[in-house]
């Protein structure tokens, strides 16, 4: 067995060091050549078994998701007992088409900006990153800051753009803020995303002045300050509203449609 | 030729982690695939060709997912190489002691990456550090527990295959 001499030493040191060198370019140019270069010899291949994926990855999170198991179960239950298998097989086109349609339709009512779709390749979800990776790239018009978002409503932005993929970070990842609206009373607030909540479903709304006219039950927005979110994207609906801790603010707790472990599609502003 | 199935199990482990074990969530953490078969394969391999392996997984973690390059290439490659350097390449034939290893090895690799947070003013919760710990480093012991069983059943099954062939060449 080799043993670890100087030489090692020496040629670990340095590998470390043009790491670390990447790392700094990476850091002050957005992304670096090599991993573009390895991004975009993998995501074809990662796009092909995302697709293969699918079906596998549906079996297993109905399997382990044990919060959604329940609801899933009868979900499944319901389907066996009232639709046969020719009928089912007709519902999945229908559902699929629907979907499309519906992003379809999105896409053209928001002439303020241009969408693409994209299909979501990989996902990178724990206690505080909530990233996704979608397998278009700067070649199909995506740039960093590009908003990316679905029927339910707003998923994330871009944060890193490479050729044929770009990554994203949702508005579910610790670091995401975003300035948002009440559409029925005018008043602004800043979404945040909650605590252990990085796969979607819930965010907060905070900063919301004392005097705001906000009620449960109204639907919060985009309010399109900023620069990088355009007005009127649908970020969630209010189920509480409480007051801050040093009693200076409001905070609501908006429900959100999206869910980022069910996401497969997405729509992106392109150039 | 070894390598490459190496490498190909490596980008298998990392599609599957990225794919399917990033939906199965446990006290808000999913279980590390990648980390599991990189430490596997660090043990059974000399500290080179095993920080090459580890090399490899966090490169493809960081093109696919890292904020900023460089810092999952650092972690895997490092961790591969001193998996490699503090066991025997022997151990990687038991399946309890491969398990431990496996353990200790994801809990450490948490601990660190706990620190690195806290380092950059981001410290996670000490809860949250435990399930990370038990989540993955149960799921990781289980996996390198099942992996050398099966490998061990296989070959068992391939030798008792060559000694029957050899008997009947021996009686005709």
């Amino acid at each position: 067995m080799k043993k670890f001499s100087k030489k090692h030493v020496i040629i670990y040191s340095a590998v470390t060091l043009i790491i670390l060198i990447l790392a700094a370019f990476s850091f002050k140019l957005g992304n670096n050549p090599v991993s573009n270069a390895i991004g975009t010899v993998i995501s074809p291949v990662q796009s092909v078994c995302s697709s293969a994926f699918n079906g596998v990855k549906g079996f297993f999170g109905n399997i382990f998701n044990a919060g959604n198991m329940a609801e899933e179960n009868e979900k499944l239950r319901e389907e066996v007992y009232t639709l046969k298998d020719e009928l089912r097989m007709l519902d999945g086109y229908k559902t699929e088409n629907d979907r499309l349609q519906k992003l379809l339709d999105l896409k053209e009512s928001r002439t303020d900006f241009n969408s693409i779709g994209a299909n979501i390749i990989g996902k990178k979800i724990d206690d505080e990153n909530s990233i996704i990776t979608i397998d278009k790239g700067s070649k199909d018009g995506v740039e960093v800051n590009s908003v990316v978002f679905v029927p339910e409503g707003l998923v994330g932005v871009v944060f890193e753009v490479n050729t044929n993929y770009s990554k994203i970070k949702t508005i579910f990842d610790a670091e995401s803020s975003v300035s948002a609206i009440c559409l029925r009373s005018g008043d602004m607030g800043i979404a945040e995303p909650v605590e252990n909540m990085t796969t979607g479903g819930k965010c907060a709304l905070n900063y919301i002045d004392r005097s705001a006219k906000t009620v449960i039950g109204d639907v919060i927005e985009t309010s399109g300050t900023g620069g990088i979110y355009p007005r009127g994207i649908v970020i969630g609906k209010i189920t509480q509203i409480k007051e801050d801790s040093r009693n200076l603010t409001l905070s609501a707790v908006l429900e959100t449609e999206v869910n980022i472990n069910r996401l497969d599609r997405v729509l992106v502003t392109v150039k | 030729m070894k390598y490459v199935w190496k490498i190909a199990g490596i980008y298998l482990a990392f599609l599957l982690q990225s794919l399917i074990f990033e939906n199965l969530r446990m006290f808000s953490c999913s279980p590390d695939l990648l980390a599991a078969v990189v430490i596997i394969a660090a043990v059974s391999e000399n500290f080179v060709p095993a920080s090459i392996l580890g090399g490899f997984a966090g490169l493809l973690y960081d093109v696919m997912y890292g904020e900023v390059f460089g810092i999952n290439l650092l972690l895997y490659t490092y961790l591969a190489l001193l998996v490699s350097l503090a066991t025997d390449r022997r151990s990687s034939n038991s399946p309890l002691i491969m398990s431990w290893v496996c353990f200790v090895s994801i809990a450490s690799l948490e601990i660190v990456i706990a620190l690195f947070k806290t380092a950059m003013g981001n410290t996670p919760a000490f809860g949250q550090l435990c399930a990370n710990i038990l989540v993955k480093g149960l799921f990781g012991a289980l996996f390198a527990l099942c992996f050398v069983l099966i490998v061990q059943y296989i070959k068992r099954k391939r030798v008792e295959t060559s000694e029957i062939a050899q008997k009947k060449e021996a009686a005709e």
